[in-house]
C-alpha cells in the first residue's frame, strides 16, 4: 500500500539527492517522487538496523560482565583443547 | 584491536591438524566481549565431519561441527595469535552455510519445523536435551542444552553445548529465554566438548525439566543467526525469519 504524504524537505544532503539522483545510486533523471521514496525506504531499515545494534550491543556488553560467562569460556576453551577439538 | 569476523587467526593447540581459527560471531559480539565464536581451521578432516566443512582456497578446512568460544588477549588464558588470513566474501558464505547446516537451522526455521532424526541407540548426548557438564564453574556445574545434530553426536565423541543461565537481567532476544522463561540462552558462547565432560546417560542427575521444548531451539536458532551471523546464510537456504 502507498502512502502519500506531503513534507518539506530541508536537509541539504537530500535536496542535493533529489537534483542528483546518481548520487546515491539512482539513474540520472529520476524522478523526485522516487528519490525520496528510495531515500525514505533506505531510511527507515537503516534507522531500524541500528536500533536493534545499539540494543544487541547493551546486552552483550551487560553479559560481558557476568563473571560466570568468562569462567564457563575459559574452563570450556580448555576442555575443548585437552580434547583436541580444537 | 578487537577482532574482526571473518579473520583467521593462530591458535596455541596441542592437535597439530588445528591450524588456525576462523572468528565466526558477529563484530559487535566481538567488540563487547573478551571472547569470541570460533571456527577450527583443520589440515584434513574426519568423514564424519565432511558434511559440515568447508574446504578453504588454500586447501585448509573450516571444521563447523567443532564450533567453540575462545578468550582473546589480552586475556592470560587467550591462545588466538596473529591473523593469519582474510576469508574472501565467498569463503566465509561457504563456512556460514556449513555451520548453518550444523546448527539445524535449515529444519528449525523452515516452514515446517522438523526436528533432528535421532540415530541408532541414543547412547549419547541428545540434541535439545539439557544436560550439567563439566567442570564446575565458580562452584556450581552448569547447564547445557545440545545443539548439534544427533548423526554428529552419534559418531564424533563430541557434542556442541550453549549454556543456560537462570540470572534475568539479560532481558534481550540476544539471550532468548528457554523453560518458559526460567532460563536464557547464551548462545554466542557455543562450544563442542568430548562425551566425558558431559554428564549423560541413565545413572546421572539431570536437569529439570531435561528437555528444551521445539520453540526454545527455534528461539536459539534465531539467536544464532545473529551472534554468529548467519542471517545472510539463512536468506541463502530460504529460511530467513
Amino acid at each position: 500500500m502507498a502512502s502519500r504524504v506531503s513534507v518539506p524537505v530541508r536537509d541539504e544532503q537530500v535536496v542535493e539527492a533529489v537534483k542528483h539522483p546518481e548520487q546515491i545510486g539512482l539513474p540520472k533523471g529520476t524522478s523526485a517522487a522516487r528519490v525520496l521514496e528510495y531515500a525514505a525506504t533506505v531510511g527507515v531499515a537503516r534507522t531500524r538496523q541500528d536500533a536493534r545494534e545499539r540494543e544487541e550491543l547493551a546486552a552483550f556488553a551487560a553479559y560481558a560482565r557476568d563473571p560466570d560467562a568468562e569462567a564457563s569460556v575459559v574452563a570450556l576453551q580448555e576442555a575443548a583443547v585437552e580434547g583436541r577439538v580444537f | 584491536m578487537p577482532l574482526a569476523r571473518g579473520t583467521v587467526r593462530a591458535i596455541a593447540s596441542d592437535d597439530p591438524l588445528t591450524k588456525g581459527a576462523l572468528i565466526i560471531t558477529n563484530d559487535r559480539w566481538n567488540s563487547s566481549t573478551s571472547w569470541v565464536g570460533v571456527i577450527p581451521v583443520r589440515e584434513r578432516v574426519e568423514p564424519y565431519e565432511a558434511p559440515y566443512s568447508t574446504q578453504l582456497d588454500n586447501g585448509l578446512f573450516a571444521a563447523a561441527g567443532r564450533i567453540g568460544a575462545l578468550v582473546a588477549a589480552p586475556h592470560q588464558r587467550s591462545r588466538l595469535g596473529a591473523v593469519e588470513a582474510v576469508l574472501t566474501p565467498n569463503e566465509l558464505a561457504r563456512c556460514e552455510d556449513a555451520l548453518c547446516q550444523f546448527l539445524q537451522i535449515p529444519l528449525l526455521l523452515g516452514p515446517a519445523v522438523r526436528l533432528p532424526p535421532i540415530l541408532g541407540r541414543p547412547d549419547y548426548p541428545l540434541w535439545g536435551e539439557l544436560y550439567y557438564a563439566e567442570p564446575p564453574i565458580n562452584d556450581e556445574f552448569k547447564r547445557y542444552v545440545v545443539v548439534s545434530p544427533n548423526s554428529w553426536n552419534a559418531t564424533s565423541g563430541t557434542a556442541s553445548l550453549v549454556r543456560t543461565t537462570s540470572r534475568t537481567k539479560y532481558d534481550s532476544e540476544m539471550f532468548p529465554p528457554i523453560q518458559g522463561g526460567a532460563a536464557r540462552a547464551c548462545c554466542g558462547e557455543a562450544t563442542t566438548v568430548r562425551h566425558g565432560m558431559i554428564r549423560f546417560g541413565s545413572r546421572v542427575r539431570r536437569p529439570d525439566p531435561m528437555t528444551a521444548t521445539r520453540p526454545d531451539m527455534v528461539r536459539i536458532a534465531r539467536t544464532f543467526l545473529v551472534t554468529h551471523g548467519l542471517d545472510a546464510s539463512a536468506r541463502r537456504m530460504g529460511v530467513a525469519p
